[in-house]
């Protein structure tokens, strides 16, 4: 069933990531993550960061990762990444 | 860079955190807009990270909300760094010192470098530039103009087209441009003969002014008269009676060039083997002082590779300071056998080049031949032989 913002921003041919704050993943190979729309950390270690999104949580595994810029809206992470999955 | 220097500027202390909510911590403290940056996750769940200073009273607060431990690790920034620094007044007062000395020895002339000069008497460059001031360890607001010195370095040599000296932080780098002088002409008013300028046989000679005294065929020395400017014209048996005209003509004579060397029928092939040693010198002020160490090179073959680092600012430029080194590298040197056409063909190209520095101006080869004959083993003496058409002839004064 879709939501209403979801509609509107089908009906429309919006971005969904405005519309409904659905997180934005922009990969760098598998050594850079950007992250857009995230809501807090919910885990943070050198294998594995956490984070709560609208969606759910979404689970980056790796080695010597690291939160390189943090800020209210967006997050940048860097490491050796060997998956980001999603918690749903 | 300028982020970095900024926060060094504001101040920025490095703490720990430690308990079960970290990372809500970190959540809170981005919400209340404390800036936090240089995170890192340590071992059993400490994380570490960096606040700006103004920062730190703000996070008493989320740490007693969060139930988490802080542990500062380092404070950074300009405060810390005078504090640490207030009490050491020996410090202070090398750093002063070091301050005054920099800006008083950067008020001098230390190095002088003359850069273009290829045929100019480069004493007498040196010369004029002391009898103006510009040498080592001259004051530099003492310095005439650059007008003044390049009139007088253009005045005391004819053969200089220009000359600027740059003042560079503590190096005055003299800059020449030497002129290409045209060839000598005598003057048209001025009677003189043509004369021959090397040794040849004289294929061809077109008089256009003066007596002709040789003619085709015939072989020249040097100095030899071929067209005079002392014309007769008086009949037989009349008494004698000359004129004197500026002799023009052209001699063109078959002349043959010889250039022998000895070379190598096998090529050096030298490979490093690794093993170096370097030896420093401190050059302070235009004087040389060398770093401790060995001198001895015990390798029996060896590259010698020299390198200079001067010490120079930004805006300041050469600050008189640098590092001279010279580093010797072992190497080992094997022969490895060569053809003689190869041989023959690394010969010709260097005599040719020789030969090609004695040719006069339109010069045409008709042929050449190369001989050689093995002095031992491993060295040929290769002869050769190049004959071409040039035009000799060359104005000379009359000699009463």
């Amino acid at each position: 069933m879709k939501g209403i913002r979801e509609a509107v921003a089908d009906s429309f041919g919006l971005p969904k990531d405005v519309m409904m704050n659905m997180p934005k993943l922009s990969i760098g190979g598998n050594r850079e993550v950007y992250i857009e729309n995230y809501k807090g950390i919910l885990e943070y270690t050198a294998d594995e960061i956490r984070l709560s999104t609208t969606i759910g949580i979404v689970r980056i595994c790796g080695k010597n990762l690291n939160i390189d810029r943090i800020r209210l809206n967006d997050i940048f992470i860097s490491g050796y990444f060997r998956a980001v999955e999603y918690e749903l | 860079m300028f982020k970095k220097f900024f926060k060094f500027l504001k101040g920025y202390v490095i703490i720990e955190i430690y308990g079960e909510n970290a990372e809500r911590f970190i959540n809170i403290c981005i919400r209340r807009q404390i800036r936090i940056y240089g995170t890192k996750p340590l071992e059993n769940g400490k994380i570490r990270l960096c606040i700006l200073k103004s920062d730190f009273f703000r996070i008493r607060s989320v740490a007693y909300k969060t139930k988490t431990s802080v542990r500062i690790i380092k404070k950074c920034g300009l405060y810390n760094f005078v504090t640490h620094y207030k009490k050491r007044y020996m410090f202070a007062v090398g750093f002063i010192v070091f301050l005054l000395l920099f800006l008083i020895t950067s008020r001098f002339i230390w190095v002088v470098e003359i850069n273009g000069v290829e045929n100019t008497n480069v004493d007498r460059i040196i010369a004029v530039l002391e009898k103006n001031g510009v040498k080592s360890g001259a004051l530099k607001k003492n310095l005439p103009s650059g007008y003044e010195l390049k009139r007088d370095i253009l005045n005391a040599n004819d053969d200089i087209a220009w000359a600027w000296v740059y003042i560079e932080g503590t190096k005055a780098r003299v800059e020449i441009h030497e002129k290409s002088l045209p060839p000598q002409i005598i003057d048209k008013s001025v009677s003189c003969n043509i004369s021959a300028q090397r040794e040849g046989v004289i294929k061809e000679i077109i008089v256009k002014s003066g007596e002709l005294l040789l003619n085709e065929g015939d072989a020249v020395s040097p100095g030899d008269v071929i067209i005079s400017g002392r014309v007769a014209t008086y009949r037989e048996g009349d008494p004698e009676k000359y004129i004197y005209v500026h002799a023009l003509g052209t001699v063109l004579a078959y002349t043959s060039h010889i250039a022998e060397g000895d070379y190598p029928v096998y090529y050096e092939s030298r490979i490093p083997t690794g093993e170096k040693k370097s030896y420093y010198a401190l050059e302070l002020f235009g004087k040389k002082f060398d770093l401790p160490g060995n001198k001895s090179i015990s390798y029996e073959n060896f590259d010698k590779i020299e390198k200079r680092h001067e010490l120079s600012l930004p805006y300041l430029g050469y600050l008189g300071i640098s590092l001279n080194s010279e580093c010797y590298e072992e190497v080992t040197v094997n022969k490895e056998p060569l053809s003689i056409e190869t041989a023959l063909e690394i010969a010709r190209t260097e005599l040719e080049e020789k030969i090609s520095g004695e040719l006069l101006g339109g010069s045409k080869m008709i042929g050449s031949e190369l001989s050689y004959e093995y002095i031992n083993n491993e060295t040929i003496h290769v002869k050769l032989n190049m004959n071409f058409i040039e035009n000799i002839g060359v104005e000379t004064l009359i000699e009463e």
